[in-house]
């Protein structure tokens, strides 16, 4: 409950700060969002729309208001409500973003205990290193690199595009897999990190020991005893990691020409469109507050000492 | 400072691991390419030959030339300059600021505490990126409001670490003994609490400024960041990806040297940590 109510603080302070971004604007705002060439009564609708001509709680309270109502204000590059435009491309994001993490959940967790388990080997050695040199490489680098070897030289993918799979199924899986693959590895990467250094300190706990002791499987030992409480520090990962993969999906979707989200905010800021710079900050932070609950609310089932503190 | 030979004993250890010696002369080769990036460059980066455009990589061109005919490698070079200059100054600032508000939260507690823990908290909630596009949004881009933005955008986990910090360190007598000699409030954060945190500082300073570095990488990529014509490494891979089938190594290149930096500089970040406290490994 108390982390619900802090929740709510921090949507709220985010939603001052989403506000506020057009105050932050240096000069005139309107001329800033239409140009400098703009007739006087399209200046004066916009400005009586921004509601400048009123004090900035008045401004604050009547956007909130409207925001909560879903009324986000109008787009000025597409002339389209934002809330319109942003529930056309965020199911593209979600699906991305979620697809990919929980593609990297299992494989991380896999290779982190290949690598806890043969520390040392050359099992390990890879595992660790290819972790560490992809947390490393930046998306859009790695994007660009099975584009080219995937798409251009063998041909085998398309580039680009994007397609739902209940319209065309194996154009979508086609169009989906280098995107995916790309989102997917940074996940794996952390994931692999943090299960790896977890799983090595609970296999030196004394009830792993004694569990061995009692004659049970090596595979058992670490599937059934070490793993589930190597895992608990896991889950604060993972919270983070989707909201990365929400970040992420900014240089995938700019890379592959997908229509989601990532690749709206981009051009809203070229293009300083500024109330869908608004919802998109917003929309994105109130979902990666949501999965932060979530992740506590998860750590609080996984792990019963966080409920009795 | 007094404890001279700690620093001394500190880099000793640090230079003794193989792995963090050999990353730490990578970070200075870097260094050095940027800082005389037009001795190392063999063209001027903004030259453009329009005859020898799209060239693949040649006794001429290294690395062939771009979309304009500027020789690749010359703005490579001259981009390191960029991604140095902004990773630096970007994690100065994000220290500074973040450490400051930090002890200041953990010093005061009651109210000062919660209100900078709180936006703290909301600064967290949104992705770095997507924080610091949205304030490129507002303030525009260029070398140094990248610097400042990614700075700030960054800042929030130098806050939550320096005030753990100070909570811990206020118990300690020496705190208490300097309080009843009637020293000032900044004067007791200043001089005895920041001298004290500063390990954890360094070592996340080490380690953050790959992360900025990528995230400048990123900005660029996406249009955001450093724009035309100075050479950055994100926009260079963004205008070579036109350009792929073409010449590939036009794109590539600028996204291997942000690799290897950033590698580099993590290497050296966890060597620094190690080399400082061993009891911070896995935990930072």
């Amino acid at each position: 409950m108390k982390r619900t109510g802090q929740m709510i603080l921090i949507i709220f302070l985010i939603s001052i700060f989403t506000f506020m971004l057009v105050s932050f604007i240096p000069g005139d705002p309107v001329y800033a969002m239409l140009g400098q060439e703009v007739s006087q009564e399209e200046y004066n609708r916009v400005f009586h729309e921004l509601k400048l001509d009123q004090p900035i709680i008045h401004r604050y309270i009547s956007w909130l208001s409207g925001a909560v109502q879903g009324d986000w204000g109008q787009s000025t590059q597409f002339h389209k409500s934002t809330l319109e435009i942003i529930n056309e491309r965020i199911p593209i994001t979600l699906f991305f973003s979620i697809s990919a993490f929980i593609i990297s959940i299992p494989l991380g967790i896999l290779f982190g205990v290949i690598s806890a388990v043969y520390r040392g080997r050359p099992a390990d050695t890879a595992v660790t290193l290819i972790a560490n040199i992809t947390a490393c490489l930046p998306q859009f680098w790695i994007g660009l690199l099975v584009m080219y070897v995937f798409a251009m030289k063998l041909g085998w993918l398309p580039s680009y595009g994007f397609t739902w799979f209940h319209e065309d199924l194996v154009t979508g899986i086609r169009q989906a897999v280098m995107p995916l693959f790309c989102l997917a590895l940074g996940g794996i990467a952390t994931v692999t990190r943090q299960t790896r250094s977890s799983m090595l300190e609970v296999i030196q706990q004394d009830y792993v020991r004694t569990a061995k002791s009692k004659g049970l499987s090596q595979r058992k030992v670490i599937y059934v005893h070490a793993l589930k409480n190597a895992l608990i520090p896991v889950i604060t990962i993972l919270g983070m990691r989707l909201g990365s993969m929400l970040a992420g999906s900014m240089f995938v979707e700019s890379v592959f020409n997908i229509p989601g989200m990532g690749s709206l905010f981009v051009k809203a800021i070229q293009s300083r469109d500024i109330p869908v710079v608004q919802a998109c900050v917003l929309v994105t932070a109130l979902v990666s507050c949501i999965i932060n609950l979530m992740t506590d609310i998860l750590y609080a089932v996984v792990d019963p000492r966080v409920r009795f503190e | 400072m007094k404890n001279n030979g700690r620093w001394k004993k500190t880099v000793k250890i640090l230079f003794a691991r193989k792995i963090a010696a050999f990353s730490a002369a990578v970070v200075l080769l870097f260094v050095a390419v940027a800082v005389f990036a037009p001795v190392f460059a063999p063209y001027d980066p903004n030259y453009a030959d329009f005859a020898s455009y799209l060239q693949g990589p040649g006794k001429n061109h290294l690395l062939g030339t771009d979309n304009y005919g500027r020789d690749v490698l010359s703005r490579i070079i001259y981009g390191t300059r960029v991604s140095l200059i902004i990773g630096v100054f970007a994690v100065m600032i994000a220290c500074v600021a973040g450490t400051f508000f930090g002890m200041i939260a953990g010093y005061f507690g009651g109210i000062t505490d919660d209100i900078i823990t709180r936006i703290m908290e909301a600064i967290r909630a949104i992705p770095q990126i997507i924080l610091a596009m949205a304030l490129t949004a507002v303030f525009g881009s260029g070398i140094r409001n990248l610097a400042i933005i990614l700075g700030i955008s960054s800042m929030a986990g130098y806050v939550r670490m320096m005030r753990g910090q100070v909570l811990t360190i206020k118990q300690a007598d020496y705190v208490m003994a300097g309080k009843l000699q009637g020293n000032r409030n900044f004067r007791l954060m200043f001089k005895h609490i920041l001298p004290n945190s500063i390990s954890p500082i360094i070592v996340m300073m080490t380690q953050q400024v790959g992360q900025t570095i990528l995230a400048e990488a990123g900005l660029s990529f996406l249009g955001l960041g450093i724009s035309a014509p100075t050479a950055s490494w994100g926009g260079m891979v963004s205008d070579g990806r036109l350009f792929l089938l073409q010449n590939p190594v036009f794109a590539l290149t600028p996204g291997v040297c942000v690799a290897v930096l950033v590698i580099s500089l993590n290497m050296f970040g966890d060597g620094v940590r190690d080399a400082l406290d061993p009891r911070l490994r896995g935990e930072v």
